[in-house]
């Protein structure tokens, strides 16, 4: 007697909007750029060697900062990276929770850009780019392609429903 | 001639045995102190006081001496001057009090009986509501309040009249009204100690609550059920009401006894066992809900955000209470652990026609619900009782016709359209033939100078005749589908079609599921302890800091605060997000006041651009469409 063995069902593939792809390709240059500045700061804190700081330091960075604030920026940078890197392969394979991180990645940029704003040092490049991004996200499709708005069909509408339309 | 179902019945009962026949079975709560008695024994432990306008309060009748007559009898007040009964005697001494409390505080006493709080009330509402509740809280520093010492004894006193003879007394009257026969029960209970026993609104002495069964004749010959209503707290309309065959709502006992579940210290009654959320709304915040309203409406369009879609007509400023109505303590009724005693109302007695007063304590509540009710005939205030004067109007049911009146009323209604009909066919031909004889007119008319006038005003007359003739075709039409409307009625009840049993009602209370809190027993006492660690923070941060710091850490204090939470009602994700887009829309805001001027020209660059390139389109489609020959 043989038996048949069935692989299990492929999830099925959702399409993505172009807006989808812009604010992926977003997020990669996002991430290359967290990757920079981490690398900076812990090039600053002295985590490589004397020879790869100094070309760190010379080609890509003028920062003075003491010691704690420094490691204090490399483990918050070295975090955003992971949390960038991680969100950027979410977004590519279009997880639902990918869509939440971004979310929640652009609400820490947007808390932080509005402290710096009302202590009056204002980065409006990051703001103006926060709220695009969060605009973006936004749209109805892209909601749709990451399965955050559950589609209803019109069997599914509750009975009570019609007996309003009836009594109107 | 049709066949009785088994919860009917034959029209010769007498009102009394009508009564026993659909007399209700209640199932209260385990820890509950008190059930539906009788109010003779409570009459004569009070003693009737009467609150003069100055304030001064004076006892009329002495404890002891005070009897249903005495309380009938007529006597002058002068106006704002209130009567109510004392049943608790007055606690003095600050050490009574404390040795009251403490040994029979009510909340000990319920949770002695058995009784068991589950998930905090607070732990399962939001911070709004929190800090509405934490409002109320203190007002009852301010306003009067039935104290808990009175609670303590009011539970003993009546205990110790139970203990000689357990009774269990409904009070019932029949109206005969609009085709339908109201079956009207009336409950009394010595106390109402939901705020002390069991973290409710309101606590007072005296409580009377009711239940309705609504039947009609059936062409047959017999009576049928077809409504029952249940008070609930200051509730009235169609949401209160439940077909009797509704059996997902309604349960009931052997075939004609109907069972409510009594909440736990309110003896409001529910459909189905469970706790339930009450959400009362705060006085004087409702004006601010259509802002609420608004806000919603426009976060739901602007970021797609389904759950606001959901809460949007509920009221943003609400105090949450949990009314637990489980039905595992007592029941009462036919067939149940204790039977009923029935007191007739009709004729009304009159201890119930004349004493207009509060059943219990008056303690000068403004907002009313810690001072005691007034009699079923009565409010507080000393006018009619809705639901005694109007019990079909109380839930709605005066809209509702019996089943046999239902086809005479269908068959009325088409023929007063049906005549209508006719009569608009007449007008709608005769206003047609004098605006085609104006149209005639103003044909002969055209063109001659001289009579402009004219033209002008038979220009004029015949708007006018259009704007009436759209009009009465209007209703012709809309009168055409109401006929056939009714016509689908009348076959749909003859073929023995039934509605949806729910169709009436607006909102169908429903048993609150129990709330999935993370670290159960850290999240209930984060929700209690989080409004007021928050005013504590928020204060020291005005304290120790000033300008932008303050504004900035009262900022990271708050979305702290909705995170912790969020994390333990497992909705961090979903409050994360919508952190962040209020962070977009205040940003966005300061964006706009900070670059006004570039982003008004960068608009006016985008328009030009957009009107340039699809004129040029329209253009550039001209030139290539073939030339004609």
């Amino acid at each position: 007697m043989s038996t048949q063995h069935t692989s299990p069902p492929a999830r099925p593939a959702r399409k993505r909007p172009a807006i989808v792809t812009i604010i992926i390709v977003v997020f990669i240059l996002e991430t290359i750029s967290a990757a920079v500045v981490t690398l900076i700061y812990a090039a600053e804190a002295g985590v490589f060697s004397q020879q790869i700081a100094q070309t760190i330091r010379v080609e890509l960075s003028d920062v003075q900062l003491p010691d704690a604030a420094l490691y204090i920026r490399v483990i918050a940078s070295g975090l955003l990276l992971i949390a960038n890197l991680f969100t950027t392969i979410g977004l590519i394979r279009m997880r639902s929770w990918a869509w939440t991180s971004a979310m929640v990645l652009m609400g820490i940029r947007l808390a932080f850009g509005l402290s710096d704003y009302l202590f009056g040092s204002p980065a409006f490049d990051l703001l103006i780019f926060c709220v695009v991004l969060v605009f973006l996200l936004n749209q109805h499709e892209v909601r749709k392609a990451f399965g955050i708005i559950k589609e209803t069909h019109v069997s599914a509408q509750p009975i009570k429903r019609a007996n309003d339309a009836i009594r109107r | 001639m049709s066949q009785p179902s088994p919860s009917s019945a034959p029209t010769t009962l007498s009102d009394a045995d009508l009564l026993r026949r659909y007399e209700p079975v209640l199932r209260l709560t385990k820890g509950e102190a008190y059930f539906p008695s009788d109010v003779d024994r409570y009459v004569a432990h009070c003693s009737l006081w009467v609150s003069h306008a100055n304030g001064a309060e004076e006892c009329i009748i002495q404890r002891g001496q005070l009897t249903l007559d005495a309380l009938a009898e007529t006597r002058k007040l002068e106006p704002s001057a209130y009567e109510f009964l004392k049943f608790a005697e007055n606690v003095t001494t600050l050490s009574e009090v404390a040795q009251r409390t403490a040994s029979h505080g009510a909340r000990t006493m319920a949770l002695q009986r058995g009784f068991e709080p589950g998930v905090g009330r607070l732990a399962r509402v939001g911070y709004l509501a929190r800090l509405a509740d934490a409002g109320i809280s203190l007002s009852m520093l301010v306003r009067g309040r039935v104290p808990s010492a009175t609670a303590a004894l009011a539970e003993q006193l009546t205990h110790e009249i139970q203990s000689k003879q357990q009774r269990h007394v409904y009070y019932g009257r029949v109206v005969r009204d609009g085709g339908w026969i109201c079956l009207n029960y009336w409950f009394f209970y010595y106390y109402d100690d939901w705020r002390t026993g069991f973290d409710g609104v309101n606590d007072h002495e005296a409580d009377w609550e009711n239940l309705s069964v609504f039947l009609y004749e059936t062409e047959g010959g017999w009576l049928e059920p077809q409504w029952v209503v249940f008070s609930c707290h200051d509730f009235t309309g169609d949401d209160l009401r439940r077909r009797w065959d509704d059996r997902e709502q309604l349960e009931i006992v052997g075939d004609t006894h109907p069972v409510a579940y009594v909440g736990a210290g309110s003896h409001a009654h529910y459909y189905r066992p469970g706790e339930y959320l009450i959400e009362s709304e705060v006085p004087g915040l409702q004006r601010l809900e259509p802002i609420g309203r608004t806000t919603r409406r426009l976060w739901r369009k602007l970021f797609g955000d389904e759950t606001a879609n959901e809460n949007e007509n509920t009221p943003l400023f609400v105090i949450p209470f949990v009314e637990y109505a489980r039905g595992d303590g007592l029941s009462i009724g036919p067939g149940q652990d204790c039977e009923w005693e029935l007191a007739p109302l009709d004729p009304a007695p009159n201890w119930l026609r004349g004493f207009h007063g509060m059943w219990g304590l008056f303690v000068r509540d403004p907002v009313g619900g810690e001072n005691a009710p007034a009699g079923p005939m009565f409010n507080r205030d000393g006018q009619p009782r809705f639901s005694w004067f109007a019990p079909l109007a109380f839930a709605g049911v005066d809209r509702v016709p019996t089943p046999p009146q239902a086809f005479a009323a269908l068959a009325a209604r088409r023929e007063a359209v049906l005549a209508r009909q006719k009569e608009l066919n007449v007008l709608i031909q005769a206003k047609l033939a004098q605006q085609q004889g104006l149209g005639a007119e103003m044909a002969a008319v055209a063109g001659l100078n001289y009579m402009q006038l004219e033209t002008q005003a038979g220009l004029k007359r015949s708007e006018s005749l259009r704007a009436e003739l759209r009009q009465l075709r209007c209703e012709r039409m809309d009168n055409d589908e109401l006929i056939g409307a009714l016509d689908a009625r009348a076959e749909a009840l003859k073929a023995g079609q039934l509605d949806d049993p729910r169709a009436h009602a607006r909102i169908v209370q429903e048993p609150m599921k129990i709330a999935q809190l993370r670290f159960g027993r850290l999240a209930q006492l984060w929700s209690a302890a989080s409004i007021g660690l928050l005013l504590i923070g928020l204060a020291a941060i005005l304290i120790l800091t000033a300008g932008r710091e303050s504004i900035a850490l009262i900022a990271v204090l708050v979305v702290t605060f909705v995170l912790v939470d969020s994390l333990f009602r497992r909705s961090l994700a979903v409050n994360a997000t919508r952190i962040a887009m209020t962070l977009a829309v205040i940003t966005a805001v300061l964006l706009i006041i900070n670059f006004w001027w570039p982003l008004l020209l960068l608009v006016v660059f985008g328009l030009g651009l957009y009107l340039a390139q699809d004129n040029l389109r329209d253009l550039w489609a001209a030139l290539r469409r073939p030339k004609k020959s």
